[in-house]
């Protein structure tokens, strides 16, 4: 009788024990394919990033050769250019998941259909596309907990910035250079567009429905931004003075006030990843400790006929 | 007397033409300026630095088209027939890999200028024989294989480099003729006017080499010097331009054609003729890249194409073609 007692405590002993350590087993690598770790190929730098703060950076077995960021994705297989993943490589690395981001387009989609893989295709061009992106990566890697409490707090981040009052009861008004030759900034639809908002400022070429327009610079003359933020590696040790120098920009109240941001880092305002919250943050800071704009520099802007 | 009275007539009209350019391209841009405050407008000041950048490439595009049609004695040859536009990319593509932008501002267009004459050099190089020649046809080959070569080594560190700002080299060699500092603009207007000024005076041995290498012997031309004083010409005028606006095609091709259709082949007036035309042409071109999408540029390349394609062709269609005189 007792014999039976303990034998039964054992077995219920045992099949506990043994879901525990299944339940942890399965927490640990939650979408198991087959009893093996998913195998997740990421085909954008951003991609890459993202999946990195979510804590899914074991499961990336190969990353294109811009993934330079965090320092771990570097000693990732690569697959190629960001955009132009040699398929071979890919399919060699047995991928179960394979994300797909900016150029890489619909060629590598559909190869990739062929063979079985599965692909993900994401777009992120503002902060909602990225936080939707982050929930689709979640779901595919089963880590939707972890996604939703990362979005949570990249939202709390944003919104403690966007609660910083505005100085002087105006918003400053920015102008991005991405390049000189030819000068082309942010559009509307771009993403350094939301970053501005977000960090109290509104950028002058809100209204340009590409998203890197080439525009003229007499436009910039007639826009007087309060701040010019120079986003390129290039030219940016003497952009100060270089603008100072350039035909009538001496006229605008950024280069006339010495307004000049020109050495935040271009990966956290230009990589639709998630140091953009950081850009954010760190741009919203540049914003407020500006020498202060005077009441008698209000700009006066002249719209385009 | 006659022929006099009808070059200066030409001269006058042609003269006209380009200050009719010029005023329009100043009173039209991307923002509109008061007719009042033009004269005291920065932005007019920023049009005007324009205009005259796109005058001056336009006059050098023509004058070294009309050159080296003439010395490779080839209707198709046009200032980048030999490899200038690649070599140029490939130095503006170094200077921003290497990170000599942060020397200065001029590094840039300094090496995209290094990197065109290096090119033609070497070209020039290349093409000549033993016996100390330059034959024609062994300058294109060697040109167009030259180009070939730098080409592919510029699209080979365009997708290679890790920094973004390279795909930018890609739009600048599309052209734009947006001028952001005077300093650059000097240095070309003053190669320019001097390399135009030179072939100006120069001309009639190009009428001498258009016959041919070996009646321009026979006539007294020192072939080979006069040759290589040419090429040197219009390959420095040509790598200023590109240096300061990148690659403008068709202007170099089109308005000599045209020119030489309407006024025949008399390099004497041809050189000068074709120099005011292609500044009248891009003055004209550059205004309407400018204003048609505005604050949006759209590359002179496209626009230069777009119109002078079609008003070539039927010219073309309409006159017979004379090469020499």
């Amino acid at each position: 009788m007792w014999r039976v007692f303990w034998a039964l405590i054992a077995v219920v002993g045992l099949l506990a024990g043994g879901m525990w350590i299944g339940r942890i087993g399965r927490s640990a690598s939650s979408a198991v394919a087959g009893g093996k770790r998913l195998r997740v190929v990421s085909l954008a730098p951003s991609v890459t990033e993202l999946l990195f703060a979510l804590g899914a950076g074991d499961r990336l077995v190969g990353v294109t050769n811009r993934c330079d960021y965090p320092p771990e994705a570097t000693r990732i297989e690569r697959v190629g250019g960001f955009g132009k993943p040699n398929v071979e490589k890919l399919l060699a690395l047995a991928p179960d998941l394979v994300v797909i981001a900016g150029p890489a387009g619909r060629d590598v989609s559909q190869a990739l259909h062929k063979s079985g893989v599965r692909t993900l295709e994401v777009k992120i061009r503002s902060f909602e596309e990225m936080f939707q992106t982050l929930r689709q990566l979640g779901e595919a890697v089963g880590m939707s907990v972890q996604a939703d409490t990362l979005i949570a707090r990249m939202q709390a981040e944003l919104q403690a910035v966007a609660t910083q009052e505005v100085r002087g009861g105006r918003r400053t008004r920015v102008f991005v250079e991405l390049w000189d030759r030819p000068l082309t900034t942010a559009g509307g639809p771009s993403f350094l567009d939301d970053v501005i908002e977000r960090a109290g400022g509104v950028n002058v070429a809100h209204g340009l429905s590409q998203p890197h327009p080439r525009i003229s610079a007499e436009q910039v003359i007639a826009w007087n931004p309060d701040v010019i933020v120079v986003a390129h590696m290039a030219h940016g040790g003497d952009a100060a003075e270089q603008m100072e120098e350039r035909i009538s920009w001496a006229d605008i109240a950024a280069v006339r006030g010495q307004r000049i941001i020109r050495d935040l880092p271009p990966d956290h305002l230009l990589r639709p990843g998630p140091r953009l919250i950081e850009g954010v943050k760190l741009l919203a800071q540049r914003l407020r400790s500006l020498p202060e704009i005077a009441a008698t520099e209000q700009p006066e802007e002249r719209s385009p006929p | 007397m006659m022929t006099a009275r009808k070059n200066l007539l030409l001269f006058a009209v042609l003269l006209a033409a380009l200050a009719a350019a010029c005023t329009l391209a100043v009173l039209c841009g991307a923002v509109r300026v008061p007719l009042r405050e033009m004269a005291d407008s920065s932005i007019a000041r920023l049009r005007a630095a324009r205009v005259l950048l796109a005058a001056v490439t336009g006059a050098a595009l023509s004058t070294s088209g009309v050159i080296f049609q003439a010395i490779l004695r080839n209707p198709l040859a046009e200032p980048y027939v030999l490899g200038i536009s690649s070599g140029a990319g490939l130095g503006e593509a170094c200077a921003i890999v290497f990170g000599l932008h942060a020397v200065g501002a001029w590094t840039v267009p300094g090496m995209a200028f290094a990197g065109a004459l290096g090119t033609i050099l070497v070209v020039y190089a290349l093409a000549r024989t033993a016996a100390g020649g330059v034959p024609a046809q062994t300058l294109l080959l060697s040109g167009a294989i030259v180009h070939a070569v730098l080409g592919s080594l510029l699209m080979f560190l365009v997708s290679v480099a890790p920094s973004e700002d390279l795909h930018n080299v890609v739009w600048w060699l599309l052209g734009n003729l947006q001028v952001l500092d005077w300093q650059l603009l000097r240095v070309v207007a003053l190669v320019v006017v001097v390399g135009l000024a030179m072939a100006f005076l120069l001309a009639r041995d190009l009428n001498l080499l258009a016959l041919g290498e070996e009646p321009a012997a026979h006539l007294g031309l020192h072939v080979e010097r006069t040759m290589q004083v040419f090429f040197l010409l219009a390959s420095l005028v040509t790598g200023a331009t590109v240096a300061a606006c990148g690659l403008i095609g068709f202007v170099g091709l089109i308005v000599p054609h045209t020119v030489r259709l309407m006024i025949g082949p008399d390099h004497r007036r041809l050189v000068p003729a074709a120099a005011l035309s292609g500044a009248a042409f891009l003055v004209l071109a550059d205004t309407f890249a400018r204003t048609v999408m505005a604050p949006l540029e759209i590359p002179i390349g496209v626009i230069t194409a777009m119109l002078g394609g079609p008003f070539f062709l039927f010219l073309l269609k309409r006159r017979t073609f004379a090469f020499r005189s």
